[in-house]
């Protein structure tokens, strides 16, 4: 898988846009998944997938070896993920003034902002379970967000999510473990 | 065992992470525990409940979409990559070009009055007139004879080259000319030629 990887991306790097199309279909649907994970909804998601790859069509050259392919990849998505919650703060924050909700140590801060439209899953999803550790998760500040769903939903070590997020390993680990505490919380009544 | 101490250790206990026998005091104070029993069955459950999320698909264009998104001038990022992996051949083209630069000034740039480059120069034995230089039946030239806005009428011997510049190269039956004859009319001639000449120059220092 890795050399496959690799050969795509190097063929991507010479200007076959075939090979970089294979290497996006390889990864687009965990991207998004991701993306919709951290933001919630479908639109967001797929807009910040898009971007995703767009970058990384732009920095092709500038993929440094010494990480998988993937974790860059999945580096690019996260910062973009976060950079988008960020600018969604700063536009409540200016429609209203609304005050901060503090001393929850970050996890409950992004309680207030999901998109709460009926989107096309809900109405296929149609269950409640799911809906609700969506809820859950989207309540996580995010950068556990971001380490809760790397590690349950994507399966990666913490290694991989260390070199994601770039933090050490122990502190990826803090994070896991606050961030299965605070979800439990909210859950454990399902 | 504490409670206090089990729940500093149930995490580790989640990731895997306690030893043998940290897991037998640990699984023998939930056997006995309710509380912290039920704290780690709500864990556990947290758990199974997030990795029960379906992953999401994208759109079914979403390549065709991104390929579409892509800039075009794919061409230019290409070149520049690769003339970033081959600088000999980039610093070879731009001294190419310099060189194609520098002839095209020099044949605008010269007035255009006639000139000779000769070895013969010195025993007098070209006559110039009209425009023309001239090699005598009786003469013999013994290295090149360069001519640069004139013609050359040869009717006597040259062991060399014989090379007019902007200019023609007429020969009488009587002429030996032992090297190349060539007339240098066009820019193009002119370029290729000065570069032809550099060539030469390095190659034979």
């Amino acid at each position: 898988m890795e050399a496959f990887e690799k050969r795509l991306l190097k063929l991507s790097q010479n200007g076959d846009r075939q090979a970089f199309g294979e290497l996006v279909d390889l990864y687009k649907d965990k991207i998004n998944s991701l993306a919709y994970r951290m933001l919630g909804n479908l639109q967001d998601a797929e807009d910040i997938a898009q971007e995703t790859f767009m970058r990384v069509y732009a920095n092709l050259h500038r993929y440094d070896d010494q990480y998988k392919i993937s974790t860059w990849i999945y580096r690019i998505a996260n910062n973009l993920c976060i950079d988008r919650i960020r600018k969604r703060k700063v536009r409540r924050n200016q429609l209203s003034l609304d005050a901060e909700i503090t001393g929850t140590d970050g996890l409950e801060y992004y309680d207030t902002i999901q998109d709460h439209e009926l989107t096309p899953e809900q109405q296929f999803l149609q269950q409640e379970v799911q809906e609700k550790v969506k809820q859950a998760i989207l309540s996580l500040a995010p950068k556990y967000r971001t380490v809760m769903i790397l590690k349950y939903l994507d399966d990666l070590s913490l290694q991989e999510i260390s070199d994601i997020v770039g933090l050490p390993v122990a502190t990826v680990k803090t994070r896991v473990h606050r961030g299965r505490e605070a979800l439990r919380k909210k859950l454990r009544d399902i | 065992m504490s409670c206090t101490e089990i729940q500093s250790q149930i995490h580790d206990y989640l990731d895997g992470e306690l030893s043998h026998q940290e897991e037998s005091r640990f699984k023998e104070h939930l056997n006995t525990c309710a509380k912290c029993h039920q704290h780690l069955l709500e864990l556990e459950k947290t758990i199974a409940l997030v990795q029960s999320l379906s992953h999401v698909r994208t759109t079914r264009d979403f390549t065709e979409k991104l390929l579409a998104r892509l800039p075009k001038e794919k061409k230019r990022q290409v070149f520049a990559f690769w003339m970033k992996k081959h600088p000999l051949v980039v610093a070879a083209s731009i001294f190419i070009l310099f060189m194609i630069g520098s002839s095209i000034f020099s044949w605008y740039g010269e007035d255009r009055e006639l000139q000779i480059s000769s070895n013969a120069l010195a025993s007098h034995s070209l006559i110039v007139e009209d425009g023309y230089v001239y090699v005598p039946e009786d003469k013999v030239i013994e290295g090149d004879l360069i001519v640069k806005h004139g013609n050359i009428k040869v009717s006597g011997i040259v062991k060399g080259n014989v090379i007019a510049i902007d200019g023609k190269v007429l020969l009488s039956s009587t002429a030996h000319i032992a090297g190349k004859t060539e007339e240098v009319n066009q820019l193009l001639d002119w370029i290729w030629y000065k570069i032809k000449s550099f060539g030469y120059a390095v190659v034979t220092p």
